[in-house]
């Protein structure tokens, strides 16, 4: 059977805290008294220190390859290439594919696509063009131009 | 006004000569490359090493932070930050792959009690960390392993100091019982 004292709570809580700060004087006298009169959180404390002192020893020491810088330069010589792909992601293929839609869209719906259906749009233009050569303004030329014909 | 140089004295500071190779390094040149990676592989790996617990995967990950670290170069705006940037990718890189790691292990066997040396004891611990979730193991490591500040630790990891400390008390917990368990005293 267990026994726990008043204060083995507290005992618990300041040996994982006296790792990593001073205890105040008081908080280490009672530390010292507990441990004196607590078999178990004696115990419990050598528990403690033995498992973080493993914890420590268990360190790998590191073992770096020769050819570890090369191996690093040559993949980052690759990355110009992964660069210009980036520019065929599909956020800015479906971003063009959708701006292409849209504005195929708003020519249909706004008419101005129409005129191609209609002879195109060249022959439009051409008659627009032939219509106005009859009122094509005369040309003023200066005094000091002479045309010879 | 005296300085060092007019006695011929070259006044090296490490951090300044960082910031000067991390300028370099944005301008394409290949030396300064060479020279970030010299100076912090052995950090990365170690680290990396007693993070995951395999020599072969440290140096995977350890490739993989610098790699990240240089292609994301733009982002970093103190190039003075550059040892921390790179050392966050890696703490990073490595908690990724411990929570992985522990959704495999998860299923295996419970660690065993075993009576001998070094190596086996190694091997015990290994076990017992990997029964503790990445985010107390991370920082059990960093802190007893690797010796890092509250603060460091805070900073690798992306979390308020207060998060490190309990953190860090439950690891600590959870360890020594796990080993009280597997050892039986």
């Amino acid at each position: 059977m267990k026994i726990r004292l008043f204060g083995c709570g507290k005992f618990r809580y300041l040996a994982i805290e006296k790792y990593d700060r001073d205890l105040s004087p008081r908080e280490n006298d009672f530390y010292r008294k507990h441990r004196e009169v607590c078999f178990g959180c004696m115990r419990y404390e050598q528990q403690g220190t033995n498992a973080m002192n493993l914890v420590r020893g268990a360190m790998i020491e590191p073992e770096i390859s020769e050819d570890f810088d090369e191996k690093v330069l040559r993949a980052l010589d690759k990355q110009p290439r992964r660069v210009v792909f980036g520019y065929w992601s599909p956020t800015y293929t479906g971003a063009a594919v959708a701006a292409l839609a849209i504005l195929a869209t708003i020519q249909l719906v706004t008419g101005s696509g129409l005129n191609f259906y209609k002879g195109g749009p060249r022959q439009g233009a051409y008659n627009k063009f032939s219509s106005s050569q009859d009122t094509l303004p005369n040309l003023v030329l200066p005094n000091s131009v002479s045309v010879n014909h | 006004m005296i300085d060092a140089q007019s006695y011929g004295v070259v006044v090296v500071d490490p951090a300044a000569q960082e910031r000067h190779w991390v300028v370099r390094c944005r301008k394409g040149d290949e030396t300064a490359l060479g020279f970030l990676i010299a100076r912090h592989r052995t950090r990365l790996i170690r680290t990396a090493s007693n993070l995951l617990r395999d020599r072969h995967e440290a140096e995977d990950v350890a490739q993989e932070s610098f790699l990240k670290a240089f292609r994301e170069l733009h982002k970093l705006r103190d190039d003075r930050a550059f040892s921390g940037y790179l050392y966050r990718i890696c703490v990073r890189l490595c908690m990724d792959r411990l929570r992985l790691k522990r959704a495999e292990i998860a299923e295996f066997d419970k660690a065993t009690p075993s009576e001998g040396g070094a190596i086996e004891n190694k091997v015990l611990i290994e076990k017992l960390l990997a029964q503790l979730p990445a985010d107390l193991r991370t920082t059990l490591v960093l802190r007893e392993m690797e010796q890092l500040s509250y603060e460091e630790v805070a900073e690798s990891m992306k979390v308020p100091i207060g998060t490190v400390r309990s953190r860090l008390h439950t690891a600590r917990e959870r360890f020594r019982k796990l080993w009280i368990e597997a050892v039986g005293e």
